[in-house]
């Protein structure tokens, strides 16, 4: 419904899509009339000439099961005004902008009042819809007084009164194996993943979104990723990640109705308001590229438990081939014991699958050791944080720890999507 | 058991090698812990074919291993007294120079099961109540300045570098694991060392470095007659470039160890740390050369 074209959406006829709006809506069937719910945003156009677009309304909210983007920013707030009708209104506002953008067109109405700033940053000025997605999350210290490790604002020991309405499974990942987390990159009231094929449209759906909400929310951190990490549709190629390994074969997709019930989408355990939402855990996680590009290539490949260039398992001889891991050679398991695939593996951890969506990153330089700053933005959904938490621990005997740390973690409920009319996490907020 | 010294426990066996064993109990190890391969005349100078190069190479290393795990017994034994004696200051001196013995072979312990964590873990990488060795152990000086309640991890201690020795006495190695456990112990700087992490309370992380590339140093040194067969560019490169870690290490000598990690600024560990990568990137190309 939303990717169909709109007659004067802002009333000045102008649009970021332009001239290509006819071509945007001609691969937008899908659409199921205003108010009704989209069924689920993978579906929707992947044309890679940039002007699909993925509808925002919808049953779910984007950005989960929609064919990975090949551009993120990830940008975490924290919410100062101790209000909760600015909470609301930051919520509503963000909504509307959120829905505008992802169909191409400016944040806000435009207005030609030269003593007034534009209503719009601009920079997305002519550029395609880029199947931008917009999702937005709840993190744990939103449900109490103030944000861990921050000053209280004066507020009372339930700022927003929502604390009863926290789901018990939402809270800050204990210590884990492999990091040294910083905590000015990690946590957070509220998240925002912008995902896009072009990286300044992601950028500029952060950027405007920051800007609604000066007075009510700051910035706590943000993290571009240049390039995705998985695949969560069948129909897409499976990437690369920085390790010059294939990252997302054994994905769950889009597809995979059973196993997103089963694994991602929160059910009768969650609290009303988050039903059909889900869990994002995000992990920004340094790689030691510099130690990974001198290990061999049959050290990289032992370290994953697949091959480096066609992606099978060393078991296997295609990509799709499942791995084997009762496989043994001659000195023990095909596979090693502390391979990255089976540690990592449902039948490892207790059938547990999650669906990861993470993309590369690259932040400069790093001071300390002059090395490249770059590595894996890990992003998982799953129903239940703790499911993350259970394989990251199995993963503490894991080869690949000598090349990779966590440096930063955040939790965020994913609340269900919104229909015409409703904002964002209304269903919380209303309750 | 087809050992490796590389830190994947029999991996490098499905490389097309020629597997070369040695006699464990032929070799007599001295307790010599201040020796390292490079300062002697070896039986791998002069062997005179590749094979004999490569056997000669295997037999050095593993004499290496086996003089620095008798020796991380023997100075293990004199920490773990002085931490039951409750003498918080001796134990505290000792501690770096007590574990440069482990640093050195430390890829011989990742191939075994649980050795390394066991002995070397860090905090947060095991679960707080799994968590003892030289760490746990450090923390508890450091940070809490008392030995109290110490006494089972350094029973503990004291078994796993038993172990350590009972397994650098037994296993076999072969040529290519010598030289990848050498470009480990460089991946072992980079990723710890470097950043101050490995000795987060004691700051002692100079020691451990330097014993990494002394550990490193003795396995290419071990090799370097078949090396100097195969590449002498090579070998000249890579000597180069340990010449070049020394040299910057030596500005941090302080006494008989060095300052400690926290006084170095960014400036100065950007420059280790690009010496490691420079380094580790010559020794990279080393097991291809032996396999
Ligand atoms: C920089 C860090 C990481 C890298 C480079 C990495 C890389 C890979 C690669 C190359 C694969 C094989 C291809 C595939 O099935 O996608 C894989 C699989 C997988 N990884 Fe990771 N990964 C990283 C971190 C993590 C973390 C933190 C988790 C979760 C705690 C995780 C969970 C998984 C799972 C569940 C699989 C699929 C296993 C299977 O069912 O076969 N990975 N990873």
């Amino acid at each position: 419904m939303t990717n169909e074209p709109k007659g004067k959406p802002d009333g000045r006829g102008l649009t970021r899509r332009g001239l290509i709006k006819t071509a945007g809506a001609a691969g937008a069937g899908l659409g199921l009339g205003a108010g009704g719910f989209a069924l689920g945003s993978a579906s929707a156009a992947e044309s890679d000439d940039g002007t699909g677009t993925v509808p925002f309304r919808g049953e779910r909210q984007a950005g989960v099961v929609t064919a990975a983007q090949d551009r993120l920013h990830f940008a975490a707030f924290d919410v100062t005004t101790t209000s909760r009708a600015e909470l609301v209104e930051l919520l509503r506002a963000w909504t509307a902008a959120a829905a505008r953008m992802t169909e191409g067109e400016l944040a806000g109405p435009r207005n030609d009042e030269p003593l007034l700033p534009p209503e719009d940053t601009g920079e997305a000025l002519g550029l395609l819809p880029s199947r931008l997605t917009i999702t937005f999350g709840f993190g744990p210290t939103l449900f109490e007084s103030a944000g861990a490790g921050r000053p209280t604002r004066g507020a009372g020991a339930d700022r927003f009164g929502l604390s009863r309405l926290r789901p018990p499974a939402l809270r800050e990942l204990p210590p884990l194996p492999a990091e040294a987390i910083e905590p000015a990159r990690s946590g957070g009231d509220l998240c925002v993943q912008a995902c896009a094929d072009d990286p300044q449209v992601a950028f500029h759906a952060v950027r405007n979104l920051a800007r609604i909400g000066r007075g009510k929310v700051v910035l706590r951190w943000s993290q571009l990723g240049f390039g995705r990490t998985s695949t969560t549709t069948r129909a897409q190629a499976t990437p690369r990640n920085l390790m010059g390994l294939k990252d997302g074969t054994n994905n769950i997709r889009a597809e995979d109705a059973e196993a997103l019930d089963e694994h991602v989408w929160a059910g009768a355990e969650a609290p009303a308001w988050l039903r059909g939402g889900t869990y994002l855990v995000a992990r920004r996680i340094r790689m030691l590229i510099e130690v990974w590009d001198r290990a061999t290539l049959s050290d990289q490949e032992l370290t994953i438990g697949r091959a480096k260039y066609s992606g099978a398992p060393l078991t296997g001889s295609d990509e799709f081939d499942q791995p084997n891991l009762a496989a043994r050679g001659a000195d023990g398991p095909v596979i090693p014991r502390d391979a990255h695939v089976r540690l990592a593996a449902p039948q490892l951890n207790a059938g547990t699958r999650i669906l990861r969506r993470g993309y590369s990153f690259t932040d400069g330089f790093d001071e300390v050791t002059g090395q490249l700053d770059a590595g894996l933005f890990f992003i998982s959904f799953q129903r239940d944080p703790a499911r993350f938490e259970a394989i990251q621990r199995n993963l503490g005997r894991d080869a690949l720890n000598e090349y990779v740390k966590h440096t930063s973690s955040a939790v965020f409920a994913i609340p269900p999507g919104t229909r015409e009319g409703t904002y964002i996490g209304q269903a919380l907020l209303e309750a | 058991m087809n050992a490796t010294i590389s830190n994947r426990g029999g991996r490098l066996a499905t490389l097309a090698v020629g597997t070369i064993l040695f006699a464990a109990a032929g070799c007599g190890g001295s307790d010599d812990d201040e020796s390292t391969a490079a300062s002697e005349p070896t039986t791998a100078e002069t062997a005179s074919t590749d094979g004999e190069a490569l056997a000669a190479a295997v037999d050095e290393y593993a004499a290496y291993v086996r003089r620095e795990a008798a020796a991380l017994t023997d100075s293990t034994a004199e920490f773990v007294a002085a931490v039951d004696a409750g003498e918080v200051e001796r134990a505290k001196e000792i501690y770096p120079s007590a574990r440069v013995h482990f640093e050195r072979i430390e890829p011989v312990a990742s191939a075994f099961g649980d050795l390394d964590p066991d002995i070397d873990g860090r905090a947060g990488d095991i679960p707080p109540d799994e968590w003892g060795g030289y760490h746990r152990i450090e923390k508890a000086l450091w940070v809490h300045g008392s030995t109290k309640g110490l006494e089972p991890i350094t029973a503990e201690l004291v078994d796993d570098v038993g172990n350590l020795d009972a397994v650098a006495n037994r296993e076999e190695f072969e040529a290519p694991d010598i030289a990848q456990g050498s470009v480990d112990l460089l991946g072992e700087v980079s990723a710890s060392k470097i950043t101050g992490e490995e000795e987060r309370y004691s700051h002692t992380d100079l020691w451990d470095f330097e014993a990494n590339v002394q550990g490193a140093e003795a396995g290419f040194d071990a090799l370097k007659p078949t090396l100097e067969r195969a590449d002498p560019k090579l070998v000249a490169e890579i000597e180069k470039q340990f010449e070049a870690m020394y040299d910057l290490l030596d500005g941090y000598r302080r006494g008989d160890g060095f300052v400690l990690y926290d006084t170095l600024t960014p400036k100065d560990t950007r420059e280790l740390a690009r010496q490691v990568d420079a380094l580790a990137e010559s020794l990279s190309r080393v097991p291809s050369l032996v396999g």
